[in-house]
């Protein structure tokens, strides 16, 4: 009994399984403009393409896991007709957006002032976004992916319309903590007066003493974890050349007492200058890059947080500027003050992080490492 | 229809009153909702088909009281979902059913026939609504004189000239003492009969057109032998346009149509003032 129910069973299962394949084996005919070449334009994984662009099969999502989800899951009624009809709506408008970059090209290779060129270059910009925008593949990339450690073959920032998207995505959260931290810290105006932030800045320690994953704004971080210089990532939004494009990363401390004027100052913990970034998507700034790229200057080596006993947490600002031309500097002293270098330089600032220390029972331990003096414990009343 | 206030053209003695002329735009207003586009369908039809998959279950305990003749009847007229089984296996997957309705699914309501006494009005409350169609009579055998073709789109009285072919109505000036508009409306009684209602939109015009030996000019030109045509917005509210001359040829047209039968000059000076819906 019991066998033959088995049997029954699979035969069943078979029978739907080689009706299943074939099904599934149905050919995708849709495709965006002609002109959208990139594969990051694609779905990479053929089942995903298959759903999103033919819809739901009779296999079901293969969003979901379980086969008997997949069985149980029913799409509205109509959707995939509505889908098809925005579809081909979407793509004739793309089509006509790609037409009108053919022509700004030839525009852009017929003018030669620079202001006009940059103003062509900026339009032509905003018409590659506004071609791929709605691409329901570029959409699903981008919504279902890794949008910081990118996979530049689905989301690649060299496109214009990535970057747009992941602009959106920074705007509507991270930017507004990193504003808000900076300013309620008073990393602003304590170091510079302001920022207008453009490009993203994630700042992360690569090292096996801590946590490997991007630090959020603001946080309190062991010394022991800040043992070993940061690395940077510099996400550009604008449509800047990262080919000639420089960078200066300033890494300060404005809350270092000054017993003299019963006061506290300013110290330069890390700087580097003259930072290039390849491209829009290897914009990662870690020990590998530094060592390797000869023409990064480090204008200070890098001093950990070793904070003192019994003062208030320390705030530890890190500024990423662009810069107008090379910056060839070194300084010894680590008195600094970050308003009259940046303008000194010209230095224009893009975005910025901050996180705070605090003294704990591995600073002695850190500062045995870089060869620092024993720390002083400050109390209430002065000896 | 007679104005209380009217403008008079501040015509200078040296102006000639043969060179003014006051035209009607008598718009038919569509009568129906415009045509959907293709898209426009299906995508009101997958808002609805969600909408009604969404939709809460119907409350049938707070129409019908447990136990009662009536929550027996409704229940019987209900084709009920697919219910789970044990041992049972179910190729769409299985069924998820809460109070009497497949979730996945939008719920179908079927209301019981009641069963009325001869020569009730119940029958006739139940009975589906159908329509009208949207295509008239006139659409079917283009009957371009009236009223009631292209529903869902504004269309233009337009009148066939002797000398100039197909144009708005238009009417000359024989004195000061009436305004544009006056001349207008009474002219297009005195052609096509009292039984008609129009309303103006405005006693001012709404643009002129320039003619130099009945030939439209450029809307700059300044030329001392011009024929101005100020055009009067009107819309028709009741009643037909009727000739009382049976030789005039006179047509209710749509803009597109409108670009056939005129010149294209003239399309191309009076298309601004001509609805696209």
């Amino acid at each position: 009994m019991l066998r033959s129910q088995l049997l029954k069973f699979s035969k069943r299962f078979m029978a739907t399984a080689t009706q299943d394949s074939k099904k599934e084996l149905e050919e995708i005919t849709k495709s965006w403009a002609s002109n959208s070449k990139s594969d990051s334009f694609k779905i990479k994984y053929q089942q995903s393409r298959r759903a999103v662009l033919n819809g739901v099969g009779p296999y079901g999502p293969p969003s979901l896991r379980s086969r008997r989800a997949k069985l149980q899951y029913m799409s509205p009624l109509g959707l995939d007709e509505a889908f098809d009809s925005a579809y081909e709506i979407l793509k004739t408008k793309s089509n006509e957006t790609y037409k009108e970059i053919e022509e700004l090209d030839t525009k852009i290779s017929q003018t030669k002032n620079v202001n006009e060129l940059e103003e062509l270059n900026n339009l032509k910009n905003s018409k590659l976004v506004q071609a791929e925008i709605d691409n329901p593949e570029v959409r699903f990339n981008f919504t279902y992916h890794d949008k910081i450690n990118n996979d530049s073959s689905i989301i690649d920032y060299n496109e214009p319309v990535y970057r747009e998207l992941k602009k959106k995505h920074w705007e509507d959260y991270s930017q507004m903590l990193l504003m808000q931290r900076l300013e309620q810290l008073g990393a602003i105006p304590d170091t510079l007066p302001t920022l207008n932030p453009r490009a993203e800045i994630l700042v992360k320690f690569l090292n096996h003493t801590t946590i490997n994953r991007w630090i959020e704004p603001g946080k309190l971080l062991p010394t022991n974890a800040t043992s070993y210089p940061p690395s940077f990532k510099i996400q550009e939004y604008e449509n800047v050349d990262p080919k000639k494009q420089l960078y200066t990363v300033l890494v300060v401390n404005p809350d270092v007492p000054d017993l003299e004027n019963d006061s506290f100052k300013t110290y330069l913990h890390w700087g580097l200058s003259n930072i290039k970034l390849s491209n829009f998507n290897e914009n990662f700034i870690g020990p590998k890059q530094i060592l390797e790229n000869k023409e990064i200057n480090e204008i200070i080596d890098y001093l950990p947080p070793v904070p003192e006993k019994n003062i208030p947490t320390q705030r530890f600002i890190t500024w990423v500027f662009r810069q107008p031309e090379s910056i060839s500097i070194n300084l010894k002293n680590r008195d600094f003050d970050i308003r009259s270098f940046v303008e000194d330089h010209g230095l224009d600032a893009i975005g910025g992080h901050i996180w705070r220390s605090e003294w704990d029972s591995s600073v002695a331990k850190v500062r045995e490492l870089y060869g620092l003096p024993k720390g002083t414990v400050y109390h209430r009343v002065r000896k | 229809m007679v104005q209380s206030r009217s403008i008079t053209p501040k015509v200078k003695e040296t102006i000639p009153l043969e060179s003014l002329r006051s035209t009607l735009l008598l718009a038919r207003n569509p009568i129906v909702t415009p045509d959907l586009t293709p898209f426009e369908k299906v995508y009101y039809n997958y808002q609805e088909e969600l909408e009604r998959r969404l939709m809460w279950t119907f409350p049938q305990y707070y129409y019908f009281r447990k136990g009662t003749l009536s929550e027996r009847r409704f229940v019987a007229a209900q084709k009920g979902p697919v219910t789970k089984q044990p041992g049972v296996f179910y190729e769409k997957g299985k069924p998820d059913v809460v109070h009497n309705r497949e979730r996945r699914l939008k719920q179908e309501i079927v209301i019981p026939r009641q069963e009325t006494e001869e020569g009730s009005s119940l029958d006739e409350i139940n009975r589906p609504v159908i329509p009208n169609s949207r295509i008239t009579k006139a659409d079917e055998i283009n009957d371009i004189t009236s009223l009631e073709r292209k529903l869902p789109r504004t269309l233009y009285l337009l009148i066939k000239d002797s000398k100039l072919g197909w144009r708005l109505p238009s009417f000359s000036i024989e004195n000061t003492s009436k305004g544009l508009n006056e001349v207008a409306e009474e002219g297009l009684r005195k052609l096509g009969g009292e039984a008609i209602n129009t309303w103006n939109v405005s006693n001012t015009v709404t643009a002129v057109l320039k003619f130099q030996n009945d030939k439209l000019v450029k809307s700059d030109d300044s030329s001392s032998d011009l024929t101005r045509e100020y055009i009067i917005k009107s819309h028709i509210l009741s009643g037909s346009f009727k000739p009382e001359d049976s030789n005039l040829e006179f047509a209710w047209l749509s803009k597109e149509e409108l670009k056939d039968y005129v010149s294209e000059d003239y399309f191309n000076a009076t298309e601004f003032l001509l609805s696209d819906i």
